[in-house]
């Protein structure tokens, strides 16, 4: 078994003033170069987790492992897809993209032409001068994937990054995103409210129910993934009734 | 012009083609400005003259050069003020969305402050500052306490309404801090920006009018400018009607001019920088 490159140890997180918290002890283990998903009801904590993993936000108790290191606050090589891709809107796709880059303090031109490169990657490489706002929502979620990308992470985190955007949109940005797991080999955890979504993609899903783990799942068809196949639709049925008690 | 989508929409021949969206209300409002600045200069010249005190005084006669040095000295105190209240608002807003001490002791007090009107402070203002011999402060005082609410409050909202998913993403790549101020706050704000100075400098307008001619004691201060030559016009001993037409006038065109070259440019390269 490989080492693990993330740990979370009892993360607990709980806010001042709410009632009960809302990550109450989770314990979980990714290794390098798998598909996670994080699955569950709203208010479950998925999302808490992660910005925990990113480092966005802290533990009240409990720590994440990053390589045997503990996460405090942005960490190198953990990086972020969000859901609503997050753009700055006065910017260029380029810009957008290169915005990491420019902060870490590389010369414009080498974060232009890294940029263009990651552009390329998600296959944006007629808007690269565009603003977001010429954009559709799945153009721009390709930016902000390319963005996080150009950092170069070893894990990339994704918070539901497909749920605003339409059936088809979506189906296309799972297979580019697959295309770009499988040459990147960069380990992926995201979180997804649908059911079918994490069975396509991932290699392991997490179900979170209530502040906590509550059942793994792992997910061992080969890929691309025949969703009317047998075992496919064994592990929805399955899925389904962990997810809907 | 003829009606060329009729064999589509079967309608019958008629003189005019549908009009583009926004046509007739571009003539419509050229015209409503014109009548209003006519209706402007035609109603106070008709009040002034109906009401002046009739009173000897030498005719002030005033050549266009002076005119136009009076307004540059209006204009360059009002630009004084406004970069000052500025940067006092910047600095305001900054402190009160990243304190919360900041945030739950200090906006009560903005609050409470902005209802004032910037007059009230006139006479605690001149006092002090022609005590210090320094009389053009007092103008700059009372103009900064009338312009320094509108540039707060609005940069306040604007930074509160930044997304939070932007600001996520700013963390995550690096931009913390100073970086977050110049990379992502100060753009964004820029809307917020544009709006808050047109009414901050509207503001100043009306303040500035009255802050130029002040009565304190035997003898008025006068700060030369287009608000003092207004009053001095208007009443007194040097009454004069083509003047303060004269002067209304170059008011009045000068903020129409400011309207067209600054903030008309400013809110069309706002529209860059607004989240959806």
């Amino acid at each position: 078994m490989t080492e693990p490159i993330l740990v979370c140890c009892d993360l607990i997180k709980a806010y001042p003033g709410a009632a009960g918290s809302a990550v109450s002890g989770v314990n979980l283990i990714v290794r390098p170069g798998e598909f996670v998903c994080f699955v569950g009801p709203s208010g479950c904590g998925k999302s808490t987790v992660l910005r925990m993993i990113g480092g966005l936000e802290t533990p009240t108790s409990g720590q994440v492992l990053y390589k045997g290191q503990p996460v405090r606050g942005v960490t190198p090589g953990l990086s972020m897809v969000f859901q609503s891709a997050a753009l700055l809107p006065w910017l260029s796709v380029r810009d957008n993209v290169a915005f990491g880059l420019r902060r870490r303090g590389l010369p414009a031109v080498e974060c232009r032409a890294r940029a263009d490169h990651f552009i390329q990657m998600v296959g944006l490489p007629s808007a690269a001068d565009r603003t977001p706002r010429e954009l559709s929502g799945g153009m721009r979620q390709r930016a902000g994937i390319a963005r996080a990308l150009a950092m170069e992470p070893e894990i990339l985190l994704l918070d539901e990054p497909f749920s605003a955007l339409d059936p088809e949109t979506t189906h296309e940005l799972h297979a580019q995103l697959l295309r770009i797991w499988q040459t990147t080999n960069t380990t992926m955890i995201m979180i997804s409210h649908l059911i079918d979504e994490a069975l396509e993609l991932a290699d392991r899903i997490i179900v979170f129910e209530m502040g906590r783990v509550h059942t793994e799942l792992p997910v061992a068809l080969s890929r691309p993934r025949d969703v009317d196949a047998q075992e496919f639709m064994t592990l929805r049925h399955q899925l389904a009734g962990l997810m809907h008690r | 012009m003829t009606n060329n989508l009729s064999p589509r929409w079967h309608l019958p021949h008629l003189p005019h083609s549908l009009p583009h969206f926004g046509a007739a209300s571009r003539r419509v409002r050229a015209v409503a400005l014109l009548v209003a600045l006519l209706t402007l200069v035609i109603v106070t010249t008709l009040l002034h003259t109906r009401f002046q005190r009739i009173l000897p005084g030498p005719g002030l006669g005033i050549s266009l050069p002076e005119l136009l040095m009076y307004t540059g000295y209006t204009v360059a105190r009002l630009a004084v003020a406004y970069v000052l209240s500025l940067v006092i608002a910047l600095l305001a807003a900054l402190l009160v969305t990243t304190s919360k001490w900041a945030e739950t002791w200090l906006m009560p007090v903005f609050d409470i402050l902005q209802s004032v009107p910037a007059l009230a402070f006139f006479p605690v203002a001149v006092l002090a500052f022609a005590h210090l011999g320094f009389v053009e402060g007092s103008a700059l005082f009372i103009l900064l306490t009338g312009m320094v609410w509108s540039l707060l409050f609005n940069i306040v909202g604007a930074i509160r309404a930044i997304p939070r998913d932007v600001q996520d993403a700013a963390r995550m790549f690096g931009a913390r801090d100073l970086k977050y101020v110049r990379h992502v706050l100060l753009p964004a704000i820029f809307p917020a920006l544009v709006t808050g100075s047109m009414l901050a400098v509207g503001a100043g307008w009306n303040i500035i009018i009255v802050a130029e001619y002040i009565n304190f004691g035997a003898q008025p201060i006068v700060l030369p400018g287009l608000g003092s030559l207004l009053d001095r016009a208007a009443s007194g001993p040097a009454h004069n009607t083509t003047l303060f037409v004269s002067a209304l006038i170059s008011l009045v065109l000068t903020i129409i001019l400011f309207n067209r070259l600054v903030w008309h440019r400013l809110l069309v390269r706002a529209e860059r920088y607004k989240f959806e």
